[in-house]
């Protein structure tokens, strides 16, 4: 079971997570959603990732309104934490390394929400969702290459302090 | 932020340029090019909830994109049409008003959407594009519905 501390930073850096989607949402494709959850899987006890993305995607929904693209966010976004996961032990620290990742990840964003899109209205209405994206895609991947490669150092360091001073705080809680 | 950073980002400008010219060049839009005739429905949302026609009508036009087919129809006076933004704008430029129906609160709404039933771009990716991206063809039907409901 979680401990309250647990539950009260996961409830935090979702609502961080959602306001900087929401403030940065004026600009499309533009976010430092990616770089926050790559930041939380490497950073954060096992697991804590995934409840970050369930409840950021909940309060997405409670901004945006539900939809099938709710669906798709608790599944790709948990995708990206997986991944970041399993590549922690070969990138390590490198954030050129964590850039790449971050840009690929921008530019698969619409080719995976054209995956669910395709499983729910067929194979054509997947490519043509895909199609019609593509050049947000490129947006994506070249904004969250370089947010990545800008804000990684600097924000991944001042997080892992304060979170090393929480757990001076309230103990370790793996 | 030192040069290896600058020359980095550098590249990733060139590339993302680069992508950006060869889905352009491999995945050109198609459009119609000549004659047509559309069928444009426009409702409005009552108080009740009901939708109430306030137009209904095949129209022609030559325009290869809704966009052009709602100037058209404003510059003939046949409905009047407000859009905002520039054409160059990313997502183009956005419905606000037809008829002088106008939308106030973007946040609640309602809004003007629209939809078409047989547009071959809608039908396929399950929505249609902004309006200076949706190609349109002949036989098309479209319709307009101011409404805060989606």
């Amino acid at each position: 079971m979680r401990s309250a501390i647990q539950i009260v930073i996961i409830g935090m850096l979702a609502s961080l997570t959602l306001a900087s989607q929401v403030i940065m949402s004026f600009l499309p494709n533009v976010e430092i959603v990616t770089l926050l959850m790559i930041i939380y899987a490497i950073s954060l006890p096992k697991g804590n990732a995934f409840f970050i993305v369930i409840t950021f995607t909940v309060l997405e929904g409670l901004v945006w309104g539900f939809g099938d693209w709710v669906f798709g966010y608790f599944w790709i976004w948990s995708l990206l934490v997986l991944l970041v996961g399993l590549l922690k032990p070969i990138i390590k620290d490198n954030h050129d390394g964590w850039a790449l990742i971050a840009g690929l990840w921008g530019l698969a964003f619409g080719l995976l929400f054209a995956v669910q899109w395709a499983f729910l209205y067929g194979i054509t209405a997947g490519y043509a969702y895909w199609l019609k994206g593509l050049t947000f895609d490129i947006i994506h991947m070249v904004s969250n290459y370089i947010i990545v490669l800008l804000l990684y150092q600097p924000i991944s360091r001042q997080f892992r302090k304060l979170y090393d001073r929480l757990e001076g705080t309230y103990g370790h809680r793996n | 932020m030192n040069k290896k950073t600058f020359l980095k980002i550098g590249l990733a400008l060139v590339v993302a340029f680069g992508l950006f010219f060869a889905v352009k060049t491999f995945f050109p839009t198609q459009t119609e090019v000549g004659d047509k005739t559309i069928q444009v429905t426009v409702l409005v949302q009552q108080d009740d909830g009901s939708m109430e026609t306030i137009f209904d009508q095949a129209v022609k036009t030559d325009g290869e994109y809704l966009a052009d087919l709602l100037t058209e129809l404003n510059e003939n006076n046949t409905i009047s049409v407000t859009l905002a933004g520039e054409a160059t704008d990313l997502y183009g430029r956005s419905l606000i008003a037809i008829n002088d129906i106008e939308t106030t609160n973007w946040e609640t709404g309602p809004w003007w959407l629209y939809n078409s039933d047989n547009n071959p771009d809608c039908v396929a990716a399950g929505y249609c594009s902004g309006i200076d991206s949706c190609p349109i063809y002949d036989g098309d039907n479209f319709v307009f519905s101011y409404t805060s409901t989606y």
